[in-house]
């Protein structure tokens, strides 16, 4: 079992992941900026986190800038409304693992955690 | 003053049904319903000088997610339900009752993300497709009446502008929708060019 941290400003699409990752039974963290979720990596240490990009307090980017500056051994999958190419290739460049476009596809989402972990595992 | 050419509309109207038939598959995956969309109109809105082709959503309060947006171009998008169809459609997402405290505790959450998952789709199409790009703001939820819901919310000028009006409509529940796309007068000039260059 892996502890994944969901970080979303939208209560409705923490609900939906949620109900997505308590299906394939692994733990769930939740944090609603940027900023708690940067204070929940450090004090939890999740495997996996799914984070949304435009949020109050501190976005997703930011978080992003951060988690790499201070090399933070963390895989970050984007969950994002935000589908322009560039803003995915911004994710990818600031080392987020894949971008998922909202709303989230149940079986990208499941192939995209266990690819994560089993990565994980190799490593 | 800014005056599209019958090509640019063309190809401006085949660039938004483009971006409309992803963000109608966007919410037909949240509701597993068929979305039906009509096609959009395109002119140069002045508000001072308000014509017809808005009339049926002139008639009361109306609720919105307005998303003003910066960058290649620059302007605000809303999406608009009468009141009644935002109960209906929040109803159909969260599984609570109409009426319910747990449905109204969910509404403004609920609306600003469908709000943000559908304008985005519909304008990362546009953007992908014009190879441009853009910033959002923080997606807001207001009530009011038509023509109050279109001004900015970050300028007190009133100024033509190009507006897209598209609307969809959900099988079940039945639900109509428009999302309105408001581009600044620079913006529009920005975006006819960018389509010249298709």
């Amino acid at each position: 079992m892996a502890k994944i941290l969901i970080i979303d400003d939208a209560k409705f699409t923490r609900t939906m992941l949620k109900k997505m990752i308590n299906e394939l039974g692994h733990e769930i963290l939740e944090a609603a900026d940027g900023r708690e979720g940067l204070d929940t990596i450090c004090n939890e240490q999740p495997d996996i986190v799914l984070c949304d990009i435009h949020m109050p307090e501190m976005d997703g980017m930011e978080l992003l800038k951060i988690l790499n500056e201070t090399h933070t051994n963390v895989s970050v999958i984007v969950v994002s409304a935000d589908i322009q190419d560039e803003t995915r290739e911004k994710c990818i460049d600031l080392g987020a693992s894949e971008v998922i476009n909202k709303p989230p596809d149940k079986e990208k989402l499941k192939a995209a955690i266990e690819k994560l972990l089993n990565k994980g595992k190799e490593d | 003053m800014v005056t599209p050419t019958d090509r640019q509309l063309d190809a401006l109207k085949k660039i938004v049904n483009t971006g409309m038939e992803k963000a109608a598959g966007t919410l037909n995956d949240m509701l597993g319903s068929h979305i039906e969309l009509k096609a959009p109109s395109i002119v140069m809105f002045d508000p001072e000088k308000p014509g017809e082709e808005f009339s049926d959503l002139d008639n009361g309060e109306l609720a919105s997610v307005q998303r003003s947006f910066h960058g290649s171009f620059s302007g605000s998008s809303v999406l608009v339900f009468l009141p009644e169809n935002a109960v209906k459609l929040v109803a159909a997402l969260t599984d609570e009752k109409p009426g319910s405290e747990e449905l109204e505790a969910l509404m403004v959450d609920t609306l600003n993300e469908v709000g943000n998952i559908l304008i985005n789709t519909l304008i990362g199409t546009i953007n992908n497709l014009l190879s441009a790009h853009i910033d959002f703001a923080q997606p807001n939820y207001r009530e009011g009446k038509f023509h109050d819901l279109l001004k900015p919310l970050d300028s007190e000028k009133i100024e033509m502008f190009l507006l897209i009006r598209t609307n969809f409509k959900v099988e079940d529940p039945q639900v109509n929708g428009n999302i309105i796309l408001i581009f600044e007068l620079d913006s529009t000039r920005n975006l006819l060019s960018a389509i010249d260059k298709l």
